[in-house]
């Protein structure tokens, strides 16, 4: 019987599925020849099954409560995109009126852009929401398209009336559109915790009363000419 | 953010993504799901302690960072973006822990009972196989090893040096693939089989002296 005396490395790699074709038919032409290796890779296999029967050390006791204790102290926190997303929206609406300054048809777009975008930086990044790019997609649309409604609906009814509104009364539209995207979101993506959710989103219902409070001056500037000619 | 940074590993190597499962089980434990962590913690600690134990000079103090990861876990949940599965990732937090502490606490090496991967004598080799034969047909495909047997190579696992251990650990005892272990533990494809070689090789010239003192 031939012997080569050493450990060969050749076992594992063969084991662990990384020799070559040709290395592999070496590997077994060798095994044919030599007895120790034979042996050596029948024993390494017994070895890994023996292993993989060892089975994990017991957890103790005070241990598991230990952790246990942690995660029920645990308050998954929002992420911070949300805290930098209500600020930065509040400003650029109070500044559109003097940005946009001749053109209201546009300056009514850019608001309700502006507001979408606003909540929208709220939405994507809720933690745990499946795939960011998709699921935060699909719920963003769904709780944009409920939260910017009432707040549409109030702009054109004032426009069609030709009367203006105070801005309370579009920034109560605009926080019942965001309750509503609230709803909205909850039964379209589920897999979002409500109570996650809420304190996440208060913040969103604030940011977007004051965007329709500011949305209203425009509405009223819109508004104020077609009433006094009327 | 504390946790993102510690956990970067600069490796090239893909990673497996986190599966739909890992992102579902991350959507529970958000919504503080006692019984998703409760499992989570089952299927874990015992391995995370094993590892950590490679790391650090004493069982006490891998349970401090096990500990220690499983806080820095739930802290990182709310950011994990599922770049990673959820297991390579929370592993990584906890190797990263771990290293660092046995680095502060200038950790013991354990002084190997094989002292090195040299050839067993063919008798020995013999009395392995029949030995080890034996055991393995005592016990149901399934079940897992009880008594001296356990104990022996524990005691094997024990004596490897650190990394290989880790390896060992990993690939052997806990039944992950290779890709995950190398992800973890930042080597290669092929130092990780040249680690589980060595290593491997050890425990199985271990059982061998036990095996020969078992026939004696």
């Amino acid at each position: 019987m031939a012997t080569c005396g050493q450990p060969s490395q050749r076992a594992t790699d063969y084991l662990e599925g990384a020799l070559s074709t040709a290395g592999r038919l070496a590997y077994f032409a060798h095994l044919a020849r030599c007895g120790d290796c034979r042996a050596e890779l029948r024993q390494l296999r017994l070895t890994v099954s023996l292993l993989g029967r060892v089975g994990p050390p017991p957890v103790s006791g005070p241990a598991r409560a230990d952790v246990m204790a942690s995660f029920r102290r645990w308050q998954p926190s929002a992420s911070t995109p949300a805290v930098h997303a209500v600020p930065l929206s509040v400003r650029l609406a109070s500044r559109l009126d003097r940005l946009l300054g001749g053109s209201r048809g546009l300056a009514a777009l850019a608001a309700v852009l502006l507001g979408s975008l606003g909540l929208a930086s709220l939405i994507r990044p809720v933690p745990g929401a499946a795939e960011p790019a998709l699921a935060g997609l699909e719920c963003m649309g769904t709780e944009l398209l409920a939260g910017l409604l009432p707040l549409a609906a109030v702009g054109v009814l004032a426009w069609q009336s030709r009367r203006a509104l105070s801005a309370n009364v579009f920034a109560v539209a605009a926080a019942l559109g965001a309750i509503a995207g609230q709803a909205a979101i909850h039964f379209t993506c589920p897999e979002i915790g409500m109570r996650l959710h809420v304190a996440f989103h208060v913040a969103g219902v604030l940011a977007a009363v004051l965007v329709g409070a500011a949305v209203s001056g425009l509405g009223n500037a819109l508004a104020r000419p077609r009433a006094a000619r009327g | 953010m504390k946790v993102d940074n510690t956990v970067a590993v600069a490796r090239e190597a893909p990673e497996p993504p986190a599966s739909g499962d890992d992102l579902a089980l991350v959507a529970r434990l958000l919504r503080k799901d006692e019984r998703t962590f409760s499992s989570l913690v089952d299927r874990h600690h015992g391995v995370m302690l094993r590892v950590a134990q490679t790391m650090v000079p004493s069982r006490a103090v891998a349970e401090e960072v096990v500990q220690e990861t499983w806080q820095a876990v739930l802290e990182g949940l709310p950011a994990f973006e599922g770049r990673s599965s959820l297991k390579t990732w929370m592993f990584r937090i906890l190797v990263n822990r771990a290293r660092t502490r046995g680095v502060r606490e200038q950790r013991s090496v354990p002084v190997g009972i094989v002292s090195d991967g040299d050839d067993a004598p063919e008798a020995i080799v013999r009395a392995l196989w029949s030995g080890g034969q034996s055991a393995v047909r005592a016990t149901p495909e399934t079940a897992l090893l009880d008594g001296e047997l356990r104990a022996a190579l524990e005691t094997a696992v024990e004596a490897l040096p650190e990394t290989m251990r880790a390896v060992l650990t990993m690939r052997d005892l806990a039944g992950w693939t290779a890709d995950e272990a190398c992800d973890v533990l930042g080597v290669t494809e092929a130092n990780q089989r040249v680690l589980l070689h060595r290593a491997r090789v050890r425990v199985r010239a271990a059982l061998n002296l036990y095996l020969e003192g078992k026939q004696a």
